[in-house]
């Protein structure tokens, strides 16, 4: 059973491993966020339904470039700082106003990000998201992103940090599925309502199955990992399992 | 509304507004309805009207004011000028200056401030209404700000009034009642 809870609400009173977004009090535990939480499994977690990026190591993201020194570039994330890229590991010169796409190689305790392999973007749309609903648009192993890319024809870039990019294609649908994505991040079944999505605008889409048959459109964010997109993905399982270590 | 004669909560059983000595006003809350802020929320406790925002967690500036441990917090509690009988001057006076300072240590409480190092969370609530008891409904609706701002929090803050008025212990006063010749009036938040 999925609920929404909110912060301070019991998840669970029994012992269970620590997913992201909940504390222990008194031995039981309870949610720290606004988002949904899934009863019964062994791990209590709740998927926040609101929240700013906070930068983790492998990311993917796009910044835009604020500000343009001698030594590099400062570049916004949508994070609670900017980072900064050296001139020395870029090929292009940037401008204020520039995106780039980058890997985040390593956070601070500070939470300030180091970015690695810095890509100038050459054209394309922005579309921003909540940070939060990333791994829906994605969708399990993808599936949601091969659908966009079907449906839209669109090259398609998901920055961890809420920015899609996209150029050629049909960036006008895409922003519209975005946003319908964005909004309904909560449902279950995505997949599913945004093929009919694009059925309604005419658009036939094929999403090849995987080998066994089984497509668990159900899970929200979490659980969804994509493999073989650019969007390499999910490191709440690396986060827990630091604190789940905490609690014992 | 006003009194003609001194009400005996006592004898009447019954408050100067028909309500029980333990009930509050109608309370509604609304949240995400500012579109600019990260959380905000909009609340109506009875004759109360009250707007809260949460910006951040972002950088805090000016520097001094970072902490490397922890987010700093920053609440402002503001009155429009509009918002009670006699035009209230603007400009921040002692009672904001000391409801801000209490109502952000309030919730400083509950938020996981040691996640943020050197930020700062802006949490600006006003008030476009009031007949007693704002401070109770900006930090219940500063709660919910944060909460729709997706700020991890140890529990929603909720506040309110009791005191004594007319002979009697009672929630929630309403103006007449804090203006009550015997009237104690405790604010008290909750998490």
């Amino acid at each position: 059973m999925k609920r929404i809870v909110i912060p301070g609400e019991l998840v669970s009173d029994q012992r269970k491993r620590l997913g992201g977004n909940v504390f222990v009090s008194d031995g039981k535990i309870y949610s720290k966020v606004l988002g949904i939480s899934e009863d019964g499994g062994e791990k209590a977690a709740v998927v926040p339904l609101e929240g700013k990026y906070s930068p983790q190591a492998e990311d993917v993201v796009i910044g835009v470039v604020t500000r343009a020194i001698f030594a590099g570039y400062n570049v916004n994330l949508n994070s609670f700082v900017e980072s900064f890229i050296p001139k020395s590991t870029m090929r292009e010169d940037l401008r204020v106003g520039d995106l780039v796409s980058a890997k985040i190689a390593y956070v601070s305790e500070l939470r300030e990000a180091e970015l690695g392999f810095p890509r100038k973007m050459f054209g394309g749309e922005v579309i921003e998201v909540t940070p939060v609903r990333t791994p829906r648009l994605i969708g399990k192993n993808g599936s949601m992103l091969e659908l966009l890319r079907q449906g839209t024809k669109c090259d398609i870039i998901i920055g961890k940090n809420g920015r899609v990019w996209a150029r050629n294609g049909n960036t006008d649908l895409l922003k519209k599925v975005v946003l319908f994505i964005n909004e309904n991040s909560y449902k279950s079944n995505l997949t599913s309502s945004v093929e009919a999505f694009f059925k309604a605008e005419g658009i036939e889409v094929f999403v090849p199955k995987k080998q066994d048959g089984v497509i668990n459109h159900g899970t929200a964010g979490e659980n969804e990992v994509s493999s073989e997109s650019e969007v390499l993905e999910n490191n709440n399982e690396g986060a827990s399992s630091e604190e789940s270590e905490e609690l014992n | 509304m006003t009194v003609e004669k001194i009400p005996d909560y006592k004898k009447d059983k019954k408050r100067v507004d028909g309500r029980k000595m333990d009930e509050l006003r109608p309370l509604s809350i609304k949240v995400g309805v500012l579109p600019n802020a990260q959380g905000s929320a909009y609340l109506e406790w009875g004759q109360n009207k009250v707007y809260a925002a949460v910006f951040g967690p972002r950088e805090a500036l000016p520097k001094h004011t970072q902490d490397p441990y922890k987010a700093v917090v920053k609440a402002v509690y503001r009155m429009a000028t509009f918002s009670v009988p006699e035009r209230k001057q603007p400009r921040p006076n002692r009672r904001d200056m000391e409801i801000s300072k209490v109502l952000g240590e309030a919730l400083e409480q509950v938020i996981f401030t040691e996640q943020f190092p050197n930020t700062e969370i802006s949490v600006i609530m006003e008030v476009v209404d009031s007949n007693a008891g704002s401070r109770v409904a900006c930090l219940t609706a500063a709660a919910c700000a944060l909460a729709d701002a997706g700020i991890p929090m140890k529990d929603l803050v909720c506040a309110t009034g009791v005191g004594k008025a007319f002979g009697e212990l009672v929630v929630d006063l309403n103006k007449d009642e804090e203006d009550a010749p015997d009237a104690v009036d405790i604010p008290f938040g909750k998490k």
